[in-house]
């Protein structure tokens, strides 16, 4: 965590060359620049800065927005009420799409190649075409639902709740797209292991095998590939959040590159990768929950 | 994977491929040539794709998009596959330390998603073409890293390897001889993979503003400019994504089949 720290830190505080330069522009003079330096800090030490930025984060202390004049605490905790839920809802979407799909490609041997084909096309599609696709339909042709934006603080929760459907199914359909394909490859070989076999000829129809027996042990390598979604997720949040004008850490971190906004951009980053950290871990310890083989190989 | 559908892909790519080769000595209209009258112009005989907000031919910017999107993943790929197949080499040789680095290394960058990486190369670098190479491939050596070493390290316990050793090849000849070769057909394959994932990587990067600088076209940029106007014209949006839709479709496609066909061929002479 600490090395992640350090990667952030000198790539953008160090490389960009002089922020105070960047924040007030070539023209201005010196004296102006150099009291900037001093109000930021910057005349300091590297290593003084670095230690510094961390005393902070360690005491919730994430330094202050010069564009949007409010402590970036403040502005992500905004900004994380809208994206939240929005990642929440994916996952739930997505796991229940990805559930369905699986046990509809198993059940029934017909449909499995219609689900192929689907899950093929899909995945190879960036999610921004989707987003269109439904914007259009749903938010222009059909107007069922709001093409964009966000409503105010004071909305009601169901008026929130349909901005976010359109962007939460764009995310999660790629995402289950690529679930159900491994989940189905998973299910697929555990169906032809010799404990079905066994639970066969015990009498048991082919979907009791599957939710008794096969369903449990076939979730160790989704689980995996659950940990290694999740910085898709984040990148999808990212475009997602732009195209469908969600005020949420999304749209912060791309305007926050444009106008130069050094501390929200050191702030979030760090958050980005330390949810991606997090939860792998959770990832992880839940994997040792579900498969105790696992634990043989935890100190790899 | 059926045969024709198969063969459909590939006529798909070979097509898109040329078309944007073929960008570079002529395309039905000077690409930047701006010609305010028409306007969000829909599909007509005088322009089979129509115009954009600016009355560029949209035909013409896809071309010579498709040609930029394709050199920057090509790029990348070269540079990101050279650079982890050696790194990827190296941590299957040893056990030691460097092994754990090269590991940790490529552990550290999947920490990052790559638009994450993006942002803080265009910190640096500015946008451009330059930023969007580097970023996928640094994303690319990651993946490489990974799935050499373990192919490798598979490889390395097979009784073949101790014969050659003990016809007297050192480490290295061994590494060039027998482990480069018959990883080969997976690197191949998995390039393939990775090459429709670096063009998606790259229209997304394009999409967020971070990808080609503006006067140069892409075919991320053409959505993400066109997005304005998406209420009034919704074919300047529509247009680039089905290309781009399809041309990614097709490289999956005939990457399935080479996989097929190097699999089968395998299967074959693993049974002689």
């Amino acid at each position: 965590m600490l090395s992640f720290s350090l990667v952030v830190f000198v790539v953008i505080r160090v490389i960009p060359g002089d922020a105070a330069t960047l924040i007030l522009g070539i023209q201005a003079d010196d004296s102006s620049l150099e009291q900037l330096r001093t109000e930021l800090g910057l005349n300091k030490p590297f290593i003084n800065q670095y230690a510094q930025w961390l005393y902070n984060i360690i005491h919730l202390d994430f330094g202050h927005s010069r564009l949007h004049g409010v402590s970036v605490k403040q502005l992500i905790k905004e900004r994380l009420e809208v994206s939240i839920p929005l990642a929440f809802l994916s996952f739930v979407t997505m796991c229940i799409i990805a559930f369905s799909l699986t046990l509809l490609a198993t059940l029934y041997k017909n449909i499995a190649s219609c689900i192929n084909v689907y899950n093929f096309s899909i995945i190879a599609l960036p999610n921004f075409i989707l987003a269109f696709v439904f914007i259009y339909y749903f938010g222009l042709y059909y107007m069922i639902l709001p093409a964009g934006g966000y409503p105010d603080q004071e909305a009601s929760l169901y008026i929130k709740l349909t901005h976010l459907i359109l962007p939460s199914l764009t995310l999660s359909i790629t995402q289950a797209a690529i679930t159900t394909r491994i989940w189905q490859a998973s299910l697929h070989k555990n169906m032809q292991s010799n404990y079905v076999l066994l639970a066969r000829a015990k009498g048991l129809n082919t979907r009791q095998v599957i939710l008794r027996h096969a369903l449990r042990s076939s979730l160790n390598p989704v689980l995996g590939i659950l940990g290694l979604q999740t910085a898709f997720l984040l990148s999808g949040i990212i475009i997602i959040e732009n195209i469908f004008a969600l005020p949420g850490i999304g749209t912060l971190l791309v305007k926050s590159v444009y106008s130069r906004d050094l501390d929200i951009l050191q702030n979030l980053i760090m958050l980005f990768i330390l949810t991606v950290l997090f939860i792998n871990l959770i990832v992880d310890l839940i994997n040792v929950r579900i498969d105790p083989r696992n634990q043989a190989f935890e100190d790899r | 994977m059926p045969k024709t559908i198969s063969r459909i892909a590939g006529c798909i790519l070979f097509i898109l491929i040329t078309m944007s080769l073929v960008s570079l000595f002529y395309t039905p209209y000077p690409v930047h040539e701006i010609n305010i009258h028409k306007r969000l112009n829909s599909i007509s005989w005088m322009h089979w794709l129509g115009n954009d907000q600016y009355g560029r031919d949209i035909l013409s910017l896809i071309m010579r998009g498709l040609l930029n999107s394709i050199s920057v993943s090509v790029s990348a790929l070269l540079l990101g596959s050279n650079i982890g197949i050696i790194l990827g080499l190296f941590a299957s040789l040893y056990a030691g330390g460097i092994t754990f680095f090269i590991r940790r290394l490529s552990d550290f960058i999947f920490a990052f998603p790559s638009l994450i990486i993006a942002i803080m190369l265009s910190l640096w670098l500015g946008s451009g073409y330059l930023n969007s190479t580097l970023t996928i491939s640094i994303f690319l050596i990651a993946v490489y890293i990974r799935f050499v070493s373990v192919a490798a390290r598979n490889i390395w316990n097979e009784p073949y390897i101790q014969a050659a050793y003990l016809c007297g090849k050192n480490t290295w000849n061994i590494l060039y001889d027998h482990i480069l070769p018959s990883i080969l057909p997976l690197i191949i394959v998995q390039s393939i993979t990775l090459f429709s994932i670096s063009i998606i990587i790259e229209a997304s990067l394009s999409f967020i503003g971070l990808g080609f600088v503006s006067p140069q076209p892409s075919l991320g940029k053409m959505l993400y400019e066109g997005q304005t106007y998406f209420f009034m014209a919704p074919h300047i949006i529509f247009i680039p994504s089905i290309i781009l839709g399809v041309f990614i479709l097709a490289v999956q496609i005939c990457g399935q089949e080479l996989s097929s066909y190097f699999s089968k061929h395998y299967n074959i002479r693993l049974s002689d």
